[in-house]
């Protein structure tokens, strides 16, 4: 083997094609729901606990960081569901030459990054309990 | 099942699993959206409701699964130390059934203690 060959590991320099990078966010959410798992069950038995518990909860989205993270489990959860989707109809063959998965990958990150922008500004900035 | 007909049966489960799975969200999702303004009652009605408690397990049982087919195979992708991968892949699979129990408590209203 020859040793004196160019080597190139500069991540920066790959490009990835968007079917690579839609892969990817779909592993990345799913592990963080994952680990967000015993987070959404702890705020199920808070809220279901006690009427003082149940009340307490409200003021959590008073904390920017909890709406942080309330938005970052939202838009996991968005890319997760409408790159899966994508996956489903690749299984019924839709969407699954090289050109249309191009295309749906595509579709995936605008569809899931306009929810993920609207639900952001909510979240983030309008949500208040004049709205919810 | 044999071990040659795993990766069908993870594919199939796995499937299942997401398209229930995202069912269950956006009518949870809907729900709240529909329930502005919500009341401790109304909320711990709706759980003690059987057409909500059964598909909620369901659910429970459908997404742990899920998520240990996408673990199990995230693991065996990047962890490439035997060793490792095993003790992780079993870390995990006790997070995931400890949280099943925990979660059947929950939503089947079994008293719950913190502490001793």
């Amino acid at each position: 083997m020859k040793t004196d060959r160019p080597v190139n590991l500069n991540v920066m320099s790959m490009r990835f094609p968007m079917t690579a990078i839609v892969s990817i966010l779909h592993r990345l959410s799913g592990v963080l729901l994952f680990f967000m798992i015993p987070c959404l069950l702890w705020l199920l038995w808070y809220s279901l606990s006690s009427q003082a518990n149940f009340n307490h909860m409200k003021h959590f989205m008073d904390y920017f960081w909890l709406r942080f993270a309330a938005w970052a489990f939202v838009s996991a959860l968005l890319l997760h569901v409408v790159a899966g989707v994508r996956h489903l109809l690749m299984d019924m063959h839709i969407a699954d030459s090289l050109g249309g998965g191009r295309f749906a990958a595509w579709l995936v990150i605008i569809v899931s990054a306009v929810f993920i922008i609207a639900m952001g500004v909510y979240i983030l900035f309008g949500f208040n309990h004049a709205i919810w | 099942m044999s071990q040659s007909s795993r990766g069908l049966k993870d594919w199939a489960i796995q499937r299942v699993s997401a398209v229930y799975g995202a069912a269950y969200v956006i009518l949870f999702f809907a729900y709240l959206a529909f329930h502005p303004h919500l009341h401790y009652q109304v909320w711990t009605g709706f759980f003690h409701v059987f057409w909500v408690q059964v598909p909620s397990l369901i659910f429970l049982v459908l997404i742990l699964w899920h998520a240990w087919i996408g673990m199990w195979t995230v693991l065996t992708d990047y962890v490439k130390i035997p060793v490792l991968r095993i003790i992780l892949q079993v870390i995990f699979l006790l997070a995931l059934l400890a949280y099943f129990f925990w979660g059947v408590q929950i939503i089947w209203n079994i008293h719950l203690a913190w502490a001793f």
